[in-house]
């Protein structure tokens, strides 16, 4: 293992300019892939919170006891896709919106035209089942209307979709491309050496003798691909999160970077490295 | 040690080796002699699992050649050892790690493995230069460490290709010599040569191949 991990290094250090431009190059589509990881991940968490706040607006018919909308709000808690389920009187509702329009206006009315009326909020992993509970509460014999934002959520869920589409899209692309240039750089070393193997075949070296420095040349590619993406987010990390950044951009503090990067990115980098090296080498065939 | 049965050689259907059946015996130093394009590279190549037979037997110890997989042929290449002509050592490396790398190969301890390269390099007379790179060696030196390499395993056959062919008339007896010198231990040596004063006043068995037949 030593000796495989000192020949390794030995081989790197004399195609050094290979090898830095490999490694440069795995560094930066592990920079963008991390990125648009980070990104996913917080349009998750974004689109989580959102859905969170999106809530079924149900207005009760007129005249319906106290009894009857305990059984209703039962009946919804039963459901089990609601998150929290909130009664708002139409006395509550009217004070709420006196706060909002001048109470004067309201007066000329003359009288309450409000609802009484239920705000279900409905849980994240049963977002996709908001209209077909809401076609399914329209019919209930108490329920006047219902209310939900159809076209944010639908707008929303599309946005989603696409951009993660497209984010894997990205990633795979990405992913193919370090695989390609570990394999290409490995593949390249294994070449130049075709004498020096040729003579380890003569002299019984096993397959995984004549791999072994090979597979670890692709593992530190890609580890040290890998960690010099990780230091440029970490670096990231420490500017975006400082207080000037988050006193001139507050938003950036709702930005969440997970601290699994910096033990997943690194263990990407090596089983990538090591996997690529090993297409590289193929099967290792004695003459 | 060694049986040929019936072996066929072809290359791109042009015969090679026809209908050769023979046998080595443990412990013997043999010579196949013939002219250039005889077969006794491709001979030795079949002993070695670098050429496989395209009809008939061919038995190396335990090891039945011509059903060889790819994966036995390390553990075949472990008991049969090649002196090429060419050499074949990393000029980039010193006499110390050449002579030292069959049995890094075989997964030795580099304590255990110092003494056996010295003892080994003392034999062919190159104690001295261990630490020299074999590229500023001459041709007879290279050969004899060549040699070095293929003993240090203590193999039960070694292969050599015309193993004089570069060296002057002094060399080529020291080179010589130090086969015998193997063989005197137990071991199998299998020469091919197409240089009759290798052999001439031996009793070492002579093997004449001609137009890839034995001759009578």
């Amino acid at each position: 293992m030593n000796s495989a991990l000192v020949y390794a290094i030995k081989s790197l250090w004399s195609n050094k300019w290979s090898t830095l431009i490999a490694m440069l190059s795995i560094g930066v589509c592990f920079f963008i892939i991390t990125l648009i990881g980070i990104g996913l991940y917080n349009l998750n968490i974004f689109t989580k919170k959102i859905s969170n706040k999106a809530a079924l607006v149900i207005y009760l018919k007129n005249g319906i006891s106290q009894a009857e909308i305990e059984q209703f709000k039962e009946s919804l808690e039963k459901k089990e896709v609601f998150s929290k389920i909130r009664f708002i009187s139409k006395e509550d509702a009217l004070k709420e919106m006196k706060e909002l329009i001048e109470p004067s206006l309201i007066e000329l009315i003359g009288f309450n035209p409000l609802s009484d009326t239920v705000e279900a909020f409905i849980k994240d992993d049963k977002f996709n089942k908001l209209e077909e509970i809401s076609k399914e509460l329209k019919n209930h014999k108490y329920v006047e209307d219902i209310y939900y934002p159809s076209n944010i959520i639908y707008a929303l869920k599309i946005l989603k979709i696409t951009i993660w589409n497209l984010g894997i899209l990205i990633l795979s692309l990405l992913g193919l491309s370090i695989l390609f240039i570990i394999y290409a750089t490995v593949k390249n070393h294994y070449w130049k050496k075709g004498e020096e193997i040729e003579i380890l075949k003569l002299l019984g070296a096993t397959p995984s003798y004549i791999r072994y420095p090979f597979l670890t040349e692709g593992g530190l590619l890609g580890l040290a691909g890998s960690i010099l993406a990780t230091a440029s987010i970490f670096l990231i990390y420490f500017v975006l999160y400082s207080k000037e950044t988050v006193s001139y951009i507050p938003a950036i503090s709702n930005l969440v970077l997970p601290v699994e990067v910096f033990y997943l990115l690194p263990s990407a980098g090596l089983l990538l490295g090591v996997i690529s090296a090993f297409l590289a080498l193929g099967k290792i065939r004695y003459q | 040690m060694i049986t040929f049965l019936g072996v066929y050689k072809y290359y791109d259907s042009v015969p090679v080796l026809q209908s050769l059946s023979f046998k080595i015996e443990k412990g013997e130093l043999i010579f196949i002699t013939g002219p250039s394009g005889a077969g006794k590279t491709t001979l030795l190549k079949l002993i070695f699992g670098s050429e496989r037979p395209d009809e008939g037997e061919i038995k190396v110890g335990d090891f039945e050649l011509s059903r060889i997989r790819q994966s036995e042929i390390p553990h075949l290449r472990r008991i049969v050892t090649f002196v090429f002509q060419d050499f074949k050592l990393r000029q980039d490396l010193t006499v110390y790690d050449n002579v030292a790398l069959p049995l890094l190969v075989m997964g030795q301890k580099e304590r255990d493995i110092k003494q056996k390269v010295y003892d080994t390099l003392k034999n062919v007379n190159l104690r001295h230069k261990a630490d020299t790179l074999v590229r500023t060696l001459s041709g007879g030196e290279q050969q004899r460490i060549a040699i070095a390499r293929a003993v240090i395993t203590n193999p039960r056959v070694i292969l050599a290709d015309e193993p004089t062919g570069n060296l002057d008339p002094d060399t080529s007896r020291d080179v010589m010599n130090l086969f015998k010198s193997v063989n005197a231990l137990g071991c199998t040596v299998v020469i091919a040569t197409h240089n009759p004063e290798l052999f001439k006043n031996t009793a070492y068995r002579v093997l004449h191949l001609k137009e890839g037949k034995f001759l009578k």
